[in-house]
């Protein structure tokens, strides 16, 4: 078995930028994200001999990233005092332009979301987890997995002013 | 639009916005913390770790290497989380040379708010607004309409034509992480008719000699060097084309953040193709 400095270096090649990544998209602040993976990685490190299967590593730091993102979320004390304007419409009919519009409309309406429905989507739709491994990851029922991404999906479609 | 189609778009729209973010080296300062929590140093990355971690680090210092023009800064961007704060995506591009409206990424990171609210430059957040601006820096905006042509390794391409005729393909990149971040142009190349071979520095003052190739019987290229985003021309030649081959001297201006451009125009003054790289 690795020890605990072989396996935050082997991790860190494999994971890191993808765990940043994921953390942005829940945090919306890259700085942020890469202190809160970094921080994953340290208490990783620290706990290594009690994580028995190296192979659920990966799983660990994920687990640790939503929730140090999820604690960062509710702590942050600085309110955004100017959200993000809605895109401005620009007169193109070229598709690249109008998908980049539609893309941006979904990624400021999705940071709309409450937390949990929030990491739902993230961890589905971004990181291709499934329902369990969302479960995990999030400390939380398959169950309430569903409910939390059935719900963000309504909400998600109610912000885009889309109708099925 | 159906469940699938919401999906798909949902899909699209977090890979793309993932796409912007480039971490910085984190191995260094987890080390570090790892170190200290323990009270002394010994941690101990094996060789092969090491390589890989090596080999992660210089694909994401090189990743625009996927585009040969970007020549990222070999330090990169230190690993402390006040580095990070700095939120400009990209390890190792924060120095990246740009030729418009600064003459570096860190410039624009600097500068684009204040310019930004003063519109010293138009709309920066806009890429079309930012392309014909660009061009229309040399050529004057009559005529140009820029269209974006897709994402890029860093940023994104944008057309540009001039009455219908596409005469350069600019590349963009944002100077933060953000939908709000404003851009800033890499360099512009000619989808057809003109090179201009990469511009290596010289001593200040010293001539600048600029190469490059342009279609048998075209017109000399007309070459400028200006300070990024400044009107004033601080050298300006005409090429000499042998062949398919062009050459121009030019002054080599004192410090840094100076762009290069070149293009060729018909006899009627039609521009055909527009180039520009930053004087590194």
């Amino acid at each position: 078995m690795l020890g605990a400095d072989e396996a935050v270096t082997a991790l860190y090649v494999a994971h890191y930028r993808g765990l940043v990544r994921l953390a942005a998209l829940l945090l919306d602040d890259v700085g942020a994200a890469e202190e809160v993976v970094q921080d994953a990685y340290v208490r990783m490190h620290s706990s290594w001999r009690r994580i028995r299967d190296p192979h659920a590593a990966v799983g660990y730091l994920r687990t640790t990233v939503v929730n140090l993102a999820r604690s960062r979320l509710r702590h942050r004390q600085v309110v955004r005092r100017h959200p993000p304007a809605a895109p401005d419409d620009m007169p193109s009919a070229e598709q690249d332009v109008l998908d980049r519009l539609e893309q941006d409309r979904v990624v400021a309406a999705l940071r709309t979301l409450p937390a949990r429905q929030r990491e739902c989507l993230v961890l589905r739709y971004y990181g291709d987890l499934s329902e369990a491994q969302i479960a995990a990851a999030m400390g939380i029922s398959p169950g309430a997995v569903k409910s939390h991404a059935s719900r963000g999906m309504t909400a998600l479609r109610a912000a885009l002013a889309v109708t099925p | 639009m159906t469940d699938d189609d919401l999906d798909d778009l949902l899909r699209r729209s977090l890979a793309r916005e993932a796409e912007w973010i480039e971490p910085a080296d984190g191995l260094r300062a987890i080390r570090a913390r790892t170190v200290r929590n323990r009270g002394r140093s010994r941690w101990r990355v094996p060789a092969l770790a090491l390589a890989g971690a090596v080999a992660v680090v210089a694909a994401l210092v090189a990743a625009p290497s996927l585009l040969p023009r970007l020549e990222p800064s070999p330090a990169g961007r230190p690993a402390s989380p006040a580095a990070s704060s700095t939120r400009i995506p990209g390890a190792g591009v924060n120095d990246l040379p740009t030729v418009w409206p600064y003459g570096s990424r860190a410039a624009g990171f600097r500068n684009a708010p204040a310019d930004q609210a003063a519109g010293t430059y138009g709309d920066l957040t806009r890429p079309d607004q930012v392309a014909v601006r660009f061009v229309g820096s040399y050529l004057g905006s009559r005529g140009l309409v820029a269209t974006p042509l897709g994402p890029w390794e860093a940023g994104l391409r944008m057309q540009v034509n001039r009455d219908g005729r596409t005469i350069s393909t600019l590349y963009l990149v944002r100077v933060r992480v953000g939908d709000d971040a404003p851009y800033v142009v890499v360099d512009a190349e000619a989808p057809l008719g003109l090179t201009m071979q990469p511009v290596r520095s010289a001593a200040a003052g010293g001539v600048l000699t600029v190469r490059g190739t342009v279609l048998p019987g075209s017109l000399p290229p007309r070459v400028q060097v200006r300070t990024a985003g400044a009107d004033p021309v601080l050298s300006s030649a005409v090429g000499t084309v042998t062949g398919t081959d062009w050459e121009a001297g030019l002054s080599r201006p004192d410090g840094t953040g100076a762009a290069v451009t070149a293009w060729v125009s018909t006899p009627d003054g039609a521009v055909r193709a527009f180039v520009s790289r930053p004087l590194g």
